[in-house]
This record gives C-alpha cells, sequence and structure tokens, in this order.
C-alpha cells in the first residue's frame, strides 16, 4: 500500500508524516547561486542513519573502506543527505549521488531502488523498463530518463529551481523514509558507490599509471575526480604530482586552497586507517592487494 | 550433488553456452547477446514454451519466458513429476509449498534462514506495469500464494558458490537491449551462504534434493 507522505512546514524547514506516524525532518529552504532548494546536513536527522564500513566488508571488502573517507567529507557518511538547490537538481544519499547526469550515479541507484517489491509503497507509478525509469501514466508509459538526458526525471523530482515545491519535497521525503526504513535501500548505495569507485581507479590508472600505488594515493584520485576540485586539467595535475618525493602531502594540496575542511577530512581519515598505506593498487588483479 | 542435480546444471550452463553467455556482474555490469526473437534463439524459446503446453509461442511472443525456461530445464534434465513447471513462476513456487512434507524433495524456506548450493532455486518478485504491489519477503510472498494471487516474478538456477558470492543462470533475464537471453548472473552472498543482494527482493529459496 503506498504511503502517504504529508508536508508539515514551519519558516524555512519542512517536516514530513508518513500515514500517521510522527513527523520527520526532510529539510531546509536555502538559497544557493541563484537557485532555491532543501538540505539537511544541518540537522541531527543524518545522524540517524550513518554509513560504517564494517558492515559491509564481508560483502565489498576493503572497497567498504575505500570510500568511507570521501563518504565522511562529502556527507559526514549519512544515507539520507540531500542536496536540491544545486545545478543537479536532485543529489542524495552518503555519495551524493547526482541526478542530472544521464546513466550516471543516481540514476542508476535510482533505477535498482525501483526495482525492489517495496518500491510500490514510496514510487508506485514509476518502473524500470527497457532499463531505464518510466513514469506509468494512464496512457502508457513515459520515459523520464535517457541515454541523452535526466531531464524529466530532474522535473519528476525537483520542477522549479527557483522555489521549493511540493514534488520536492515529498520526493526527498520518500527517499529518505525508504532509506532509513529499508538496509536494502543502504546497501545499495554502497553497492554503488564501491562500483564507481573501482571504476574511477580503473580509468585513472589507464591514463597516468596506478599500477603499484598505495591505496592512499588511489583514494585520493578518486576523491578529486568525484569532487572535481583538479579542475580542467586534473589529470595533468594527478600525473606531476606523482612525481613529487612525498607523494600524499603532495595529493592533498590540490583543491586544499578552496577545500580546506575537505582535505583536513581525507588527511585524518587516512591517518585512521592504516590500510590505506598498506595496500597496493595492482593493475593486474584489478583490485587492492596487501 | 545429487545425479539430478549434476545433470540440471548440465542443463542450464549448455543453455547458457547456447544463449552466448550473457552476464550481469557482481558490479551490475550487464552483457548480453542472444537476441530471443532471432533465429536460432527464437526457436528455442519455442522449446521452451512447448515445456508448458505453448508450443507455437517463441521468442518473439510477448510473454515472459522465464517460467517456461525453468520448467524445460527440470523436465529435460529428468525431474519427471518431481517438477510440476509453468509459464508462472509463482504458480509452481506454490506447487512445491503445497507439496511441503518433511521428506519432499523441494523445499521452500525462506531465503533469510536458508543457505543456497548448486541446484537451488532464487526466487524474487518483480514489479511491472500491470502490477507493481509485489512482495518483498518470504512471508508477504507465501501469504498471496495461500490466497491464489499469483504474482510477477523471477526464478534463477544456482549454478556456482564460493567466495561469498553464487552465480544463478535464469530465461529472460535482462529488461534492457537487446532483451531476454540466458544469463548468469551473480550475486553477494552473507557470511553463512544466505544470499544477500539487494538488488533483488529475495522472496525463496527452494532447496533441491531430487
Amino acid at each position: 500500500m503506498p504511503i502517504n507522505f504529508t508536508i508539515l512546514r514551519e519558516d524555512r524547514d519542512f517536516r514530513c508524516r508518513a500515514d500517521d506516524a510522527e513527523p520527520f525532518y526532510v529539510g531546509r529552504r536555502v538559497a544557493f547561486q541563484g537557485r532555491i532548494g532543501l538540505k539537511n546536513d544541518h540537522d541531527p536527522i543524518i545522524k540517524t542513519c550513518v554509513y560504517d564500513p564494517a558492515a559491509y566488508r564481508d560483502s565489498f571488502g576493503f572497497w567498504a573502506d575505500f570510500v568511507a573517507p570521501t563518504a565522511q567529507v562529502e556527507s559526514q557518511s549519512s544515507f539520507i543527505a540531500l542536496n536540491t538547490y544545486d545545478r543537479a537538481a536532485f543529489t542524495f544519499g552518503f555519495p551524493q549521488f547526482a541526478a542530472h547526469v544521464p546513466g550516471g550515479d543516481f540514476v542508476q541507484y535510482f533505477r535498482s531502488l525501483l526495482e525492489r517489491a517495496e518500491a510500490h509503497d514510496y514510487f508506485p507509478n514509476l518502473i524500470v523498463k527497457n532499463g531505464h525509469i518510466h513514469q506509468v501514466e494512464l496512457n502508457g508509459e513515459v520515459a523520464l530518463e535517457t541515454d541523452a538526458s535526466t531531464e524529466p526525471l530532474q522535473k519528476y523530482l525537483n520542477p522549479s529551481s527557483d522555489a521549493v515545491d511540493d514534488e520536492e519535497v515529498i520526493a526527498a521525503a520518500k527517499l529518505i523514509h525508504w532509506t532509513r526504513s529499508h538496509v536494502e535501500a543502504q546497501a545499495l548505495q554502497v553497492q554503488r558507490v564501491a562500483v564507481m569507485a573501482k571504476a574511477m581507479v580503473q580509468r585513472v590508472d589507464r591514463r597516468i599509471n596506478l599500477d603499484g600505488r598505495s591505496a592512499a594515493i588511489c583514494l585520493l584520485c578518486f576523491d578529486i575526480l568525484h569532487q572535481g576540485r583538479g579542475g580542467s586539467d586534473t589529470f595533468p595535475r594527478l600525473e606531476q604530482a606523482l612525481t613529487a618525493p612525498d607523494l600524499v602531502s603532495t595529493f592533498l594540496t590540490i583543491g586544499a586552497d578552496e577545500y580546506p575542511e575537505r582535505i583536513r577530512g581525507l588527511k585524518a581519515a587516512l591517518q585512521a586507517n592504516p590500510a590505506f598505506a598498506a595496500k597496493r593498487w595492482s593493475r593486474a588483479v584489478a583490485d587492492f592487494v596487501n | 550433488m545429487t545425479a539430478f542435480v549434476d545433470k540440471l546444471l548440465e542443463t542450464v550452463l549448455a543453455e547458457w553456452a547456447f544463449f552466448g553467455h550473457s552476464t550481469r556482474s557482481i558490479d551490475n555490469v550487464w552483457n548480453v547477446v542472444g537476441e530471443e526473437s532471432r533465429d536460432p534463439f527464437r526457436l528455442r524459446v519455442r522449446d521452451y514454451w512447448a515445456a508448458v503446453g505453448q508450443p507455437t509461442w517463441d521468442g518473439t511472443t510477448e510473454q515472459p519466458w522465464s517460467g517456461a525456461f525453468i520448467s524445460w530445464c527440470f523436465k529435460t534434465a529428468g525431474a519427471g513429476d518431481s517438477f510440476r513447471g509453468d509459464a508462472t513462476h509463482s504458480v509452481y513456487i506454490d506447487r512445491i509449498r503445497r507439496a511441503q512434507s518433511p521428506v519432499a524433495k523441494l523445499q521452500l524456506r525462506d531465503p533469510a534462514k536458508a543457505a543456497v548450493a548448486p541446484g537451488d532455486l532464487i526466487w524474487n518478485s518483480r514489479r511491472t506495469r500491470d502490477r507493481s504491489d509485489v512482495p518483498g519477503s518470504f512471508d508477504a510472498a507465501v501469504a498471496q500464494l495461500a490466497a491464489e494471487d499469483f504474482f510477477p516474478s523471477h526464478v534463477d538456477i544456482v549454478v556456482a558458490v564460493g567466495n561469498g558470492r553464487c552465480d544463478s543462470v535464469g530465461g529472460n533475464v535482462s529488461n534492457r537491449e537487446p532483451g531476454g537471453s540466458v544469463t548468469r548472473s551473480t550475486w553477494h552472498l552473507d557470511p553463512a551462504g544466505k544470499i544477500a543482494d539487494p538488488r533483488k527482493s529475495w522472496i525463496g529459496v527452494v532447496k533441491n534434493g531430487l
């Protein structure tokens, strides 16, 4: 039975009630670079559903640890971190999956969610057909995303960029509620980001040769690309950094002026887990080895 | 493994090879070949349909043929009357459920409580345009079967287990181009060997003691 979500607004803050349950926090209205949307990183709710790599080592091995530093600096490791105010239109989860990329991580994550049985409770009119998300209407199905565009999906989740829409609040509430209520929804985030991280390391390896490099260096490459702080000449900068005597310190300088807090967080996370220094990327194995 | 399970795996893996070794990896990367609507695959799907009483249907028929595939595999492997197939997975699963007894060789179990082994069937519910309210748990699935509510679902046959993963093979697996094929999928298991992959809503395991 689909869950009925009711919006409760208090000034800039939005809560939702799922059926008759206690209301829960969804987000605060914020303005950013001419856009208006929601965020929830200031609220204690994001601490109620946090990624713990230890819970996923059995399934994902070291990749569960590998993604943890980025999770921490990206979203405080919260499975329910939300941002609907920037150009991505809708960003969700501890890896901050963004809806604006065709076939990207949010799309792939959302497709997987919608194939689960409990999707009927949250998005009864969305299905995956021919590998793409469709909205079921009386006259047939309408594709919300294709290989070329996610614009209809962005509009479905966040109709306008200059206001907080009811649809936007409800979509956010549904994903927050779903993620808090079903461990499988959390596991899908972990699976998606582990796949994404491995693909990214392989991509960087092809470009600048990471074979034999420490997991710390690979993590910093992943984080730089994931955040996009390397700018338009990312790969030349990464390649140049590989020639420095102190690799980790050099990689940590990339983007350090603009994002000092993120860099401090990464440094602390790397120091806290000795596996980042001990494990090495093996191109032959396509994985980290001791 | 029993002689029957050996034969079942040989049968299933031969079909997988016939269709060109399509795969869905543990990273959910698909490599699908073997287009169901083209010969010789179209005709092979017709053989599957014949196993469930639809000898005129083939790979161009709209109906999903994954249930026919499982039924054909059990029939070809020599299950005889021990496995009464159907085009609808939940129908033959319900027959197994209704025939349940301590000595039954096919045992429907809760996937949260049963480790998987080669030859077992793994069962997940499946949302469709016509039916998006499908069960998400063993108990919910059994309740719907008891009410003769035969919902959309899918079954694969486990062909390998090890290193925290299992491989399974099923028919008409892909929901993307080029469409249905016989595909080998890899899934995460938990440390106890139970299926624990969030990509599907697992609602049952049939332990195969035939």
